[in-house]
């Protein structure tokens, strides 16, 4: 599969060398790394056919997500620049959210410096290494998508359309993978550091919540009629927006009618990804060596402000007030301390909590919900239940760290019940991260709704705090940052993300019911409360025996 | 010195954090004739690994002048990586290779051709007992084998000058003895070994030349007999001692057992 993978590339080869890469060096570098992303893969023969499994559910998923949006073109050939924009689009979505969510790690990877830094690489070649190695995981994403499209165009527009639609989306991917890097590239020129690593943390945070929510908006458009209408035309802003490069370009060539617009399109489309590789190797890779070592060198920040913040009067008194025992409480502290500092985990959580606001505004869009009007209704449910978007999110993350050989210390400590460790770890957690987004959340309910709605709010609280300790007691516990991220274990949390949904449904459902039934909730919340009291108790109390063994 | 075949002239390097600098060089300079075994020695965050990073190409943001082979480390950085070795601390490999592999791609990514790294690689591996694992994963490895697999794959490509970095740390006793022999034989034949370690029996026994750092500069330079004159010590290590201050080892051992007991 590498020598099939490098053999695809070789035609390139000539350009990459303009583009200044030794290529000889480029096959090396990256036949190495693609020969132990495999092996990494592989592992043991239960592992290789989960791994397998989880790749196909992915190329399936997007295969899907891609025949949905060639159901546009049933509505013929007039919805074709529609079609192919909100296409084009898409993939240039994902690939970028792709890109910030997973594969930046490869650019930024500074683990192999001493093997390949004292060796006579330039740094152009080192870049390109890198860039394509991301590219041929970001293809896969773009080809799956486009399976069904493309199958679709042969259909209804012959075999040469389809090939241009194809050029068009390998067209695409790069000029979102180029345009990424060139942001990414542009940080790392003028910070360096502890300030880089910051930037692009939180850089990447927002990035992902942009795109979540664009992600969420696309389909939206794809049915607005008036919107379709308005794409008869080409508008002068259409030059700015790259997926119409593609559209109006490939638009015209199907449906005949090609014409100098046209082709001030089709130039952009096939000039701008090239524009995008002369800007990465020729302006921008010069100092990517450089840059690499720069981010490599250590943790120069003093904590020791931030180690006064941390420890503060605040979170001891949370400590205090959330925890039964010392360990719960050392726990608390030690986990918000290292959720406050670990990038790797923030940039995973973080745009889970940018995300509830995106979902909650767009629920209210789809449900056409006037804000004068809203506190006749009892649409306040979705906004106490929203922020149950993050639990998922908070209670898987938490057991993953790059640093996860670290957690040999919990197999040292002579603690009776290690349940009292992860019980305030997750306390931490909820704490930090969960309990802020609920309350600004709710601002909003008890501005709309008055205070009077406070018991509903209390017990849709009780209910999410209820769901986490369901939810961590149905899976095998284990200590915080003690296990290595697998793609394996993002396939099986898909599945636990599911559950979680249905759990949210039956606890809306449920306070629906005693609204509509009008039940007085103050007569339920100590039953909540007692219910809540013995799981939680019951996790606090978790045996060794039900541990997952650290590494 | 025009011989030299290392120089280094007011070598610097900070560590910035907005307002705040950490400066852990301060104005190193040296020169090294070719052929000659240094032994750059110092404790635990004296700037040793800084130095030997910035000598072989991995930090390139610094203060100061470096010529290593003939170039300049900022100007020519490829020309002086073609004619260096490197071997790092921590045994960084790629774990999910084989040491042929590695050692392949080390080969070729210095322009040996496939037949002769294939040939010098299954004869170094079998001169350091690891012929039978040549197509093993390093994944399986203890650390003394990887740490072989990464002295072979700083030499391999018959560098004039290699620069270690703690390179015994996990070997078995034959196998120091093999590298140290290996290190006096290379520089018998004129390459020039820069040889940062804590072990000091070693560097004693091998080092032409001691280097001793501390806190960023060099306080002493010499041979072991140079350096030792005058001083009541009996081996490098308690000239180690002596320059660096820190003498008072059973007092700090008394200390610390006695807050151990409180």
């Amino acid at each position: 599969m590498v020598k099939f993978i490098l053999r695809l590339i070789r035609p390139f080869r000539k350009l990459l060398e303009w583009a200044g890469v030794n290529y000889q060096q480029f096959e090396v570098i990256l036949g190495a790394k693609l020969t132990m992303d495999n092996r990494k893969m592989l592992g043991n023969n239960s592992q290789k056919k989960t791994l397998k499994n989880a790749m196909l559910m992915q190329v399936f998923i997007y295969g899907i997500i891609g025949g949905f949006m060639s159901m546009m073109l049933m509505k013929g050939s007039s919805a074709l620049f529609f079609f192919t924009t909100i296409f084009f689009s898409f993939i240039m979505i994902m690939v970028i959210m792709g890109l910030i969510s997973e594969f930046n790690t490869i650019l930024f990877d500074t683990r192999d410096n001493s093997i390949l830094l004292p060796r006579p690489i330039t740094p152009r070649t080192l870049l390109f290494v890198r860039v394509m190695h991301i590219m041929i995981y970001l293809m896969l994403i773009s080809l799956s998508l486009s399976i069904i499209p493309l199958i679709t165009f042969a259909s209804m527009f012959g075999l040469a359309s389809m090939l241009l639609l194809l050029i068009d989306v390998i067209l695409i991917t790069l000029f979102s993978v180029f345009l990424t890097n060139i942001i990414y590239l542009l940080l790392m020129k003028f910070t360096t550091g502890e300030k880089l690593k910051d930037i692009i943390t939180y850089s990447q945070i927002v990035m992902t919540i942009i795109f979540m929510g664009a992600y969420q908006f696309m389909p939206r458009l794809a049915e607005n009629q008036s919107l379709i209408s308005s794409f008869n035309s080409v508008q002068w802003w259409m030059y700015l927006i790259p997926p119409f490069w593609m559209s109006a370009s490939i638009t015209p060539i199907v449906n005949g009618g090609f014409s100098i617009q046209s082709s001030g399109f089709l130039l952009l489309s096939v000039a701008m990804p090239l524009i995008g590789l002369w800007l990465v190797s020729s302006v921008l890779a010069k100092n990517f060596n450089q840059s690499l070592s720069a981010l490599d060198q250590g943790d120069t920040k003093s904590d020791k402000k931030k180690g006064k913040a941390e420890t503060s009067s605040l979170v001891n008194f949370l400590s205090r007030i959330c925890s039964y025992t010392t360990e719960e409480r050392v726990s608390f502290t030690t986990i918000w301390r290292i959720a406050n500092r670990d990038r790797k985990f923030k940039q995973a959580v973080y745009p889970a909590l940018g995300y509830v606001f995106i979902m909650i505004f767009i629920v209210f869009m789809n449900f056409h919900i006037s804000l004068s009007e809203i506190d006749k209704t009892k649409y306040f449910l979705i906004l106490i239940y929203a922020p149950t978007f993050i639990l998922n999110v908070l209670i898987y993350t938490i057991r993953y760290s790059e640093n996860f050989k670290a957690s040999w210390i919990y197999q040292t400590i002579p603690v009776q019940h290690p349940g009292q460790i992860i019980s305030g770890a997750f306390k931490a957690i909820f704490t930090q991260l969960f309990l802020p987004v609920f309350i600004v959340v709710n601002i909003a309910t008890f501005y709309f709704w008055g205070f009077s709605i406070i018991v509903d709010v209390v017990y849709g609280f009780l209910s999410i705090v209820l769901m986490a300790y369901l939810m961590l007691l149905t899976q095998p516990p284990a200590f915080p940052f003690s296990e290595e991220r697998s793609a394996e274990q993002s396939g099986r949390n898909v599945i636990k993300s599911l559950l979680m949904f249905f759990m949210m449904g039956a606890m809306i459902g449920m306070h629906y019911l005693f609204i509509r039934l009008k039940v007085n909730l103050i007569f339920v919340l100590p039953v909540i409360l007692l219910v809540l009291f013995l799981l939680s108790r019951k996790y606090r109390l978790t045996p060794w025996a039900k541990m997952v063994e650290v590494n | 010195m025009s011989n030299s075949i290392i120089t280094i002239d007011n070598l610097s390097k900070s560590y910035r954090n907005g307002r705040t600098e950490k400066k852990v060089l301060h104005n190193i300079s040296l020169s090294v004739l070719p052929g000659q075994i240094i032994g750059y020695i110092g404790p635990n965050g004296a700037g040793k690994s800084t130095t030997v990073k910035i000598l072989a190409g991995i930090i390139s943001d610094f203060e100061g002048e470096a010529n290593v082979a003939g170039y300049d480390i900022r100007k020519e950085p490829l020309k002086v990586k073609e004619h260096i070795g490197y071997i790092p601390e921590n045994a960084s490999l790629y774990e999910t290779l084989t040491p042929m592999e590695f050692l392949q791609f080390v080969g070729q990514l210095h322009g040996m051709d496939l037949a002769r790294i294939e040939d010098k690689s299954s004869k170094l591996l079998g001169l350091f007992d690891l012929k039978q694992n040549a197509h093993d994963r390093m994944n399986t490895f203890s650390k003394g084998m990887k740490q072989k697999v990464l002295i072979i794959s700083g030499i391999i490509h018959n560098p004039d000058v290699i620069f270690m970095d703690e390179p015994l740390d996990g070997l078995d006793a034959n196998s120091v003895i093999v590298v140290k022999e290996i290190l006096m034989q290379l520089a018998r034949e004129g390459k020039t070994i820069f040889y940062s370690s804590h072990i000091m029996d070693v560097v004693e026994k091998i080092s032409d030349r001691i280097i001793l750092i501390n806190q960023g500069v060099v306080i002493a330079d010499g041979t072991y007999a140079e350096l030792s004159q005058g001083k009541e010590v009996n081996s490098l290590e308690q000239l180690f001692t002596v320059l660096t201050g820190k003498s008072d080892h059973s007092q700090r051992a008394g200390d610390i057992i006695d807050i151990l007991e409180q």
